[in-house]
């Protein structure tokens, strides 16, 4: 890379569409959810801040970030537990340089999996919280996290892996070439069942109802988050936005296949890329609203159903299409 | 770039440098720190680890308790710990590969 | 120049054996536990200094080889080292040495000392025997070498009934497995004539044998029957060697039993020979032959469905430990599950992910082992529960710890990542693509188990003051291999074609055999 590069690559970590953009893209996600689920709940929702409270789940994050931090005196060191969960931030900022969207674009064979990967610092982000607090109910929350991880993270590993395998091939499986690639009958079977998978695992790791165990204010005095605030909380809103519009960036361009059917040359494709991408979170958040949480073994068993083993019946269909029909 | 190696070090590396100066800038932007008992809801901090913590070894309860079929499978049917019950498995596994080969490699090459 | 320096580099394995038998001896002038100490300390610095020369010296000049005793081949036993095997060779002499210097502080002034290093200078050996022959019966001799040392070293803590049991077991199975690969080499000898690889290698492949000392003109049995049940008893006999399922048990009981630094070595490095020893039959020997192409076929098969299903069960397993060298000691079973698998599907991306894998597995494990036990003896306790809070008393063992459990995980920039990817990059290319979703799950799972450990040493409170401190030295070790399984991440570039040439070498059947005849004939006065 010569130095014109690396000035780009920085600017589309930070800026966009990195760290800024997508940071800004979560609070955008986060204000639907809030909107919506106060909506169905014959709430008003934010209204305080920017036209019909647009711009509160900033202000929130903003005024976390500049609060003071409560130093906890028999936890996990709280700026170690921040260094993870940046390092989390970092990680999807980084991974959206494999999107179609970005001006430097970030391609190579089983780049699919090498996001999977990159994206378990973000989960180590979340784990961090919950485990660094001294009380039991943040160590309880992140156990339950880190159940739900064991399925989620394979199964969602396995679908953009198929996915991907389903337009580039199986030993190739490139998420970015799949971004960008023509989708045809033969790749539907692979696409609705990894689509599903991935669906289910944006709820889950967005930690959306039914799959909130980990934050069970009720029946628990509070979930991961339960003693955490400050900086270090408004960097979490932060990343557990990120995540959310990440994953529902993710589905939009991977599985709703972005412009679909324009192209990203047409300035109306994407304006059909924002209006896909506002049908994934309103959909994900008419669900969550209209659910209630499930006990940890019922969540788990749910998403071993209905993510991991719909994601290994897509990577079944992704094999069959590629090794059978092909 | 034909490499996903390349590509997972130089994402790796945007991470750790990148999350470093992040943490760093939203650490050092604060107007300082002070030394409080955390609000434990209500509670003081040491009757929660002392006492109701829990075990550090239970971590695992939600997915075992999902699994639960599966993992008693492993641990009580195949890690039963008793040398007969290996020996059973090893010497039919020995004579399976040794009727395989036989059959595929000479009787029916 | 260069014969002398072959010669020296040829006599690492009897000069490791020499010093490993001269430590009795010493017993009877002085029981000075320092000394034996530093004694065998030296020698692990020479077999490491050794084997990495060996390694350069291979990838410089071609495969290396050998005359024991100035014997020929097929008479006498010869040491045929390729990249391959030198790559796995420097792997483990560099390991041991962290290991040897790590028992220093381990061991301290315990009564027996001098027996230990015995054991562990004869494990070394054997190891390395084991990887550099090129004679299958010097390769029995080996391993019993290897194996008898190991089951002595399991029992080291002769007082406590867990470490007899557990050697008891280990040595019921592994005499067993060393006695029917005996019965394996009855079937090589009788269908073959010969015991030396190359040129049961020649045999298998173009029916005649070396051009010198060939005293048998054609094979003498019928090759296809005798390599069938060799070629099978053989793979049983590594399986449990590399404690692949089903025949994995005795290690999740005789690797905790053991010393910690021990269990470094038996679970980094021991069942890498068993791994080493499935390629060279498989492949190297006994592969491309039409009459024996079915059976190394099924056999293959089978090992790439075990390895899936080692690394399933494996993983499952780790989930539900509270003992800490338990739940490491299951992790490598799920690793030598993965190895196996890329081994068994024969490609030039296999050997390479299989290698490399093996590099950051041996040290990743060796690590954590030595990170483990020095946590162990720190707080006094192996279950995890007592370990809260470890990383207030010790720092760079926890640190090991993360390090090497997230390397094992796969987290990028650490060696088990990229090693990861080469095997997610191999089974993809081979077609087997279900293996991707088995390394999916199994990490995931043994991710649970890793956390475990991280939460625990990390996130909870200590409960007790810490009675021990580590030394220097011990911190030295653990901090080299540390610094190992980040170098091996982090210059993945450079390190990269050093694991596909040596992968590359484990098929590569007609060099092999080239480098024996080469060898041959150039002995007798012949042109190269």
């Amino acid at each position: 890379m010569n130095s014109i590069e690396v000035l780009l690559y920085l600017f589309a970590v930070a800026v966009f569409p990195g760290f800024i953009f997508l940071s800004l893209l979560g609070t955008f996600t986060e204000w639907i959810e809030r909107k919506v689920a106060a909506r169905a709940q014959n709430r008003m929702g934010p209204t305080y801040v920017g036209p019909v409270g647009l711009f509160q789940p900033i202000a929130d994050i903003l005024k976390l970030l500049w609060a003071k931090e409560l130093v906890v005196s028999k936890g996990f060191s709280w700026r170690t537990t921040l260094f993870l969960v940046s390092t989390g931030v970092m990680a999807l900022s980084a991974a959206t340089l494999l999107m179609p969207i970005s001006p430097i674009r970030l391609s190579t064979p089983l780049d699919s999996l090498v996001l999977v990967y990159v994206l378990f610092y973000s989960t180590l982000g979340f784990l961090a919280i919950g485990f660094s607090s001294p009380s039991p109910f943040g160590v309880v929350g992140s156990s339950r996290m880190l159940s739900m991880i064991c399925v989620v993270e394979p199964a969602a590993a396995i679908s953009i892996y198929s996915i991907s395998a389903s337009f580039t091939g199986m030993d190739t499986a490139s998420v970015s070439k799949a971004m960008i690639a023509e989708v045809g009958l033969q790749q539907l079977p692979a696409l609705i069942l990894g689509g599903v998978a991935l669906f289910l695992v944006m709820m889950a790791k967005s930690l959306m109802k039914p799959f909130d165990i980990p934050e069970a204010e009720t029946e628990l005095a509070g979930g991961i988050i339960a003693d955490v605030g400050g900086p270090l909380l408004g960097m979490f809103r932060i990343l557990h936005d990120m995540e959310a519009a990440f994953l529902a960036m993710l589905l939009t361009l991977l599985v709703l296949r972005g412009p679909y059917p324009l192209s990203y040359a047409d300035p109306l494709g994407w304006v059909l890329i924002g209006v896909k991408f506002v049908a994934v979170v309103l959909t994900a958040t008419a669900i969550s609203a209209s659910l209630g949480r499930l006990r940890i073994e019922q969540g788990v068993a749910l998403l071993g159903k209905y993510s991991l083993l719909v994601s290994i019946a897509a990577l079944g269909a992704a094999a069959l299409n590629y090794y059978v029909v092909v | 770039m034909a490499d996903p190696g390349t590509l997972g070090l130089i994402f790796s590396i945007t991470v750790i440098v990148g999350g470093l100066i992040l943490a760093v800038f939203v650490a050092v932007t604060k107007k300082g720190v002070r030394e409080t008992e955390p609000y434990l809801c209500g509670e003081s901090e040491t009757d929660f680890t002392d006492s109701v913590s829990p075990p550090a070894t239970e971590v695992q309860w939600g997915l075992e308790k999902t699994l639960d079929s599966w993992v008693r499978f492993v641990r009580t049917k195949i890690h039963t710990g008793v040398l007969d019950d290996w020996w059973s498995l090893m010497i039919v596994w020995a004579a399976l590969l040794l009727i395989m080969s036989l059959v595929r490699g000479w009787a029916w090459p | 120049m260069i014969v002398w320096y072959e010669q020296l580099l040829g006599a690492t394995v009897p000069a490791l054996m020499a010093a490993a038998f001269l430590i009795p001896i010493m017993t009877l002038a002085t029981k000075c536990a320092r000394l034996y100490h530093y004694y065998a300390s030296a020698v692990a610095a020479f077999a490491a200094l050794s084997t990495v020369l060996t390694y350069k010296y291979v990838v410089d000049n071609g495969t290396l080889v050998y005359f024991f005793g100035g014997w020929f081949p097929p008479v006498g036993i010869i040491y045929e080292v390729d990249q391959f095997s030198a790559l796995l060779g420097a792997v483990t002499g560099v390991v041991m040495l962290a290991i040897t210097v790590y028992s220093r502080w381990y061991l301290g002034d315990h009564e027996g000392v001098a027996w230990y290093y015995t054991m562990l200078l004869g494990l070394e050996a054997g190891m390395l025997g084991s990887l550099y022959t090129g004679d299958a019966f010097n390769l029995f001799v080996m391993l019993e070498v290897m194996s008898v040392s190991a089951y002595g070293l399991v029992a080291y803590h002769r007082r406590t009934k867990e470490a007899v049991e557990a050697a008891l077991k280990y040595s019921l199975i592994g005499a067993t497995a060393t006695t029917i690969y005996f019965l394996a080499l009855l079937f090589i000898y009788g269908s073959f004539g010969t015991l030396n690889m190359a040129d049961i290698a020649l045999r298998v492949s173009t029916n005649s044998g070396l051009p010198i000392g060939n005293f048998m003109p054609q094979n003498p049995g019928l090759v296809s029957l005798g390599a069938s049940i060799a070629l099978a008893l053989s793979i049983w006999v590594f399986m449990v060697k590399s404690a692949v399922f089903p025949t994995h048990f005795w290690l999740p009981d005789a690797h905790p039993a053991a010393p910690s630094p021990v269990s470094a070595a038996l679970s980094g490095l021991f069942v890498n020979v068993g791994l080493y020893a499935i390629a060279r039959f498989i492949h190297t020997i006994f592969g491309g032959h039409s009459d024996i192409d079915a059976t190394v076929q099924v056999l293959s098969y089978s090992l790439l469905i075990l390895g899936g299903v080692s690394a399933i069960i494996a993983s499952t397993a780790m989930i539900t430990q509270y003992d800490i060298k338990r739940l490491i000691a299951y992790s490598t079973v799920m690793h030598t599950g993965l190895i196996a698998s890329a081994i068994a599907l024969g490609t030039p991306e296999g050997m390479y992910a299989a290698t490399y894998h093996i590099t950051t597995h041996a040290v990743g494990k060796a690590l954590l082992f030595l990170s483990a036990g020095a946590l162990v003896k720190v707080m006094g306790s192996r279950y995890l529960s007592d370990l809260s809070g470890a990383q207030k008393y010790a720092p760079i063992a926890s640190a090991g710890a993360v390090v090497a459990a997230m390397s094992l995980i796969g987290l990028p920039p650490f060696g088990g990542f990229f090693s990861k990817l080469a095997l997610y990059k191999a089974f993809a290319d081979a077609g087997q693509v279900w293996m991707v979703a088995v390394i999916l799950v199994s990490s995931a799972f043994a991710l649970m188990a890793y956390m475990k450990l991280v939460h625990t040493m990390f996130f909870r409170l200590p409960k007790t003051e810490a009675p021990t401190r580590i030394t220097a030295s011990a911190n030295a070790a653990m901090i080299a291999l540390i610094v190992g399984v980040v170098v091996l991440g982090v210059l993945y570039p450079l390190i990269n074609q050093y694991f596909i040439s040596s992968g590359a070498s484990a098929l590569d059947r007609l060099g092999y055999i080239s480098a024996a005849v080469r060898a041959l004939t150039s002995y007798f006065g012949g042109g190269t």
